[in-house]
């Protein structure tokens, strides 16, 4: 069996690509502020439903394309498309509005869904995103004008527009997606240096302590849902816009919140490091098993696919066990030097 | 001739009062929102499944079975996930994490058992209900209606009386109330934890064995039902076991009788075909929880906690 290694690694990337750029959302919200949030799919549904419903819209009105947006989509948005390949400066201005758009949509979004919660104890508030999660994708599913219902709809190709069409089309949109995930680590390593990263960790390891210090719980954690969640409402965009298309059904809270929750316990939460190593793992376990799949399904007599979720369950169960803090450990940074045991011995 | 939507509603209560009972058996013990509750009802309906369509035996036959394995899984749970990691000292986000974890490699287990039916028995395993292989009573009643009402009022009555006329079960509410107290007063929290971990498999995995009696299942149920399932509990209080039960059923008359009334109502008014609106009631676990949170977080027994 011969493997092909530049598409292999391609799809690695990619994967790898846009779920560190997940996890590094999570990171913010799991990671720094201790918000259990087993519902990130929200976040990043919001963000695709906008690339979904917006600018194919308004790239509609501005052409004067004829037709229904929603049962003529692939027409309209073959039209669309077409004009577009002439005018990249408009394919760039439409990518720039929606990433803000859909970045806006998605902190709305995680701020709403965690406000029930945001003073109650870490359960309650795991739970209630838990449950959020799923909310916006039930809406998408059942009604049609937002992205088509059940059938989806198309999303115009701003990546074709910019990058020029060809065969090495993937391979640029790979290094698009992966310069974003590495602007978003790099936007984490900032916050989490900054005074309100420190805010942050403060909540996450003495939710009293700050109280006591005057600071409110709830709009510190208020803050890092909403920043977490601009992040996946971007991640969101920028995978509807690398995919093609936008489908509903597609955002599922297994895909979408735990895994992505997973990987970052796997890696270590609250390092950037970590975050990385997580999603790496998980993406190229994913398709290597994937590249074995008819060998594997042939001796296991079921579907390989579910060797994966076993692998990965296993994984995770044990280096929980053995390692809590996952593969990279983070680095206390206290603002005062603690003393020493030597000078503990001496005062006392 | 009973009402079709009320034998639906009845059912359907009556599996999800159960399995928020359990899974707030084990929140009251452990302190730890079980994320496994869903895959262990699943466990309970492919022991279903197997039994009737693989075996071609008495569906029912397959209760006292999945409440075994239902418990042996929660067991393995226990004492190979969880106890390791609160001897360590794992925070509750952490175990809450573990169980997570946990329940992604039982419910790799589940599909890949649902797709070796597939290729070894060649039967259709997923998408699909065994509501033909149930016993008629006449009348449009089947049998499923009944066993899973008296499965409910059963496992409620034993573990009433469990828990107030037995020195073990006085022994479990004493843990629940102060954990630290009762192990200093000699009593063996550790076997505490393995009953209520052991019931709280054994019976979701029991009520989880009649679900495909009456309504279409598939694995993909595990994490769609979990939701109805802390919906429960949260309404209940996360609190009181009963308060579980009777969330718990309430979160399901809600989605099951209370959407479906509604949609019809609704419809003439806005439009919309009824089974569009009905499609809606996937909502009614956040309405509930987030009007819970905002309103009386302590849910609806909190107010008469008995002390």
């Amino acid at each position: 069996m011969t493997v092909d290694i530049p598409s292999l690694i391609l799809a690695i990337v990619l994967d790898f690509s846009v779920y560190l750029m997940v996890v590094v959302s999570l990171n913010v919200e799991i990671g720094l502020t201790g918000v259990p949030n087993f519902g990130r799919v929200l976040a990043y549904a919001g963000g695709a439903f906008v690339t979904g419903a917006i600018p194919g819209r308004i790239l509609q009105l501005v052409y004067g394309v004829q037709g229904d947006y929603i049962l003529n989509n692939p027409s309209v948005i073959a039209e669309i498309n077409y004009k577009l390949l002439q005018q990249p400066l408009m394919a760039l201005a439409v990518l720039i509005l929606t990433l803000i758009l859909a970045g806006t949509v998605g902190a709305a979004l995680g701020y709403i869904s965690s406000y029930p919660a945001l003073r109650l104890r870490e359960d309650y508030l795991g739970i209630l995103l838990l449950i959020a999660g799923t909310s916006l994708v039930v809406v998408g599913i059942t009604y049609p004008p937002i992205v088509g219902g059940t059938v989806g709809v198309q999303v115009p190709a701003v990546f074709n527009a910019l990058l020029g069409q060809g065969p090495s089309l993937y391979y640029k949109i790979s290094i698009v997606l992966l310069s974003f995930s590495l602007a978003m680590l790099i936007l984490f390593h900032l916050i989490s240096n900054s005074p309100m990263g420190r805010a942050f960790r403060a909540v996450r390891e003495n939710e009293d302590l700050v109280g006591v210090l005057g600071r409110d719980i709830g709009v510190i954690r208020g803050k890092a849902m909403a920043l977490g969640g601009f992040l996946a409402g971007v991640a969101g965009s920028l995978y509807a816009f690398y995919i093609g298309s936008v489908y509903a059904a597609a955002f599922d809270n297994l895909t979408w919140s735990f895994n992505p929750y997973l990987m970052l316990v796997l890696g270590g939460a609250g390092t950037s490091l970590g975050a990385v190593l997580g999603a790496l793992v998980y993406s190229t376990l994913y398709h290597v098993i994937d590249l074995y799949k008819q060998t594997l399904s042939y001796y296991l007599h079921f579907d390989a696919v579910w060797l994966q979720y076993m692998l990965f369950g296993l994984i995770l169960t044990l280096i929980l066990i053995i390692r809590p803090q996952g593969i990279v450990v983070e680095k206390a940074k206290p603002l005062v030097k603690p003393r020493s045991k030597d000078e503990e011995k001496s005062t006392s | 001739m009973i009402d079709p939507l009320i034998i639906n509603t009845i059912v359907y209560s009556s599996i999800l009062g159960l399995s928020s009972l359990s899974l707030t058996l084990t929140y009251l013990t452990t302190k730890v929102p079980n994320f496994a509750q869903g895959v262990f009802l699943l466990l309970g309906s492919y022991v279903t499944f197997t039994v009737a369509e693989a075996l071609k035996q008495n569906p029912y036959l397959s209760l006292p079975v999945a409440f075994l394995l239902g418990g042996a899984v929660a067991l393995i749970q226990y004492y190979g996930v969880l106890l390791p990691l609160s001897t360590r000292g794992g925070s509750l986000v952490t175990q809450m994490v573990a169980t997570l974890a946990f329940s992604i490699l039982l419910y790799g287990g589940l599909n890949a058992y649902a797709s070796y039916l597939d290729y070894v028995y060649n039967v259709q395993s997923r998408d699909v209900t065994l509501g033909f292989l149930d016993y008629n009573l006449g009348g449009g009643i089947r049998a499923v209606f009944l066993v899973s009402a008296v499965l409910a009022a059963a496992f409620i009555l034993s573990l009433y009386l469990f828990l107030n006329k037995t020195r073990l079960g006085v022994s479990v509410r004493a843990t629940v109330e102060n954990p630290s107290l009762a192990e200093s007063m000699g009593i063996n929290t550790k076997l505490v934890k393995t009953i209520s971990w052991f019931l709280s498999g054994g019976m979701a995995s029991a009520a989880g064995s009649l679900y495909p009696l009456q309504f279409v299942f598939s694995p993909t149920l595990a994490y769609s039902i979990l939701l109805s399932v802390f919906a429960g509990s949260v309404l209940g209080g996360l609190m009181s076991l009963f308060g579980g039960f009777i969330g718990g059923f309430i979160e399901g008359f809600i989605e099951k009788y209370v959407v479906t009334e509604l949609s019809i109502y609704l419809s003439p008014v806005i439009g919309v075909s009824p089974f569009v609106i009905n499609q809606y009631s996937t909502l009614v676990p956040l309405i509930v929880v987030a009007a819970v949170l905002l309103i009386a977080p302590n849910g609806i027994m909190g107010m008469r906690v008995k002390r």
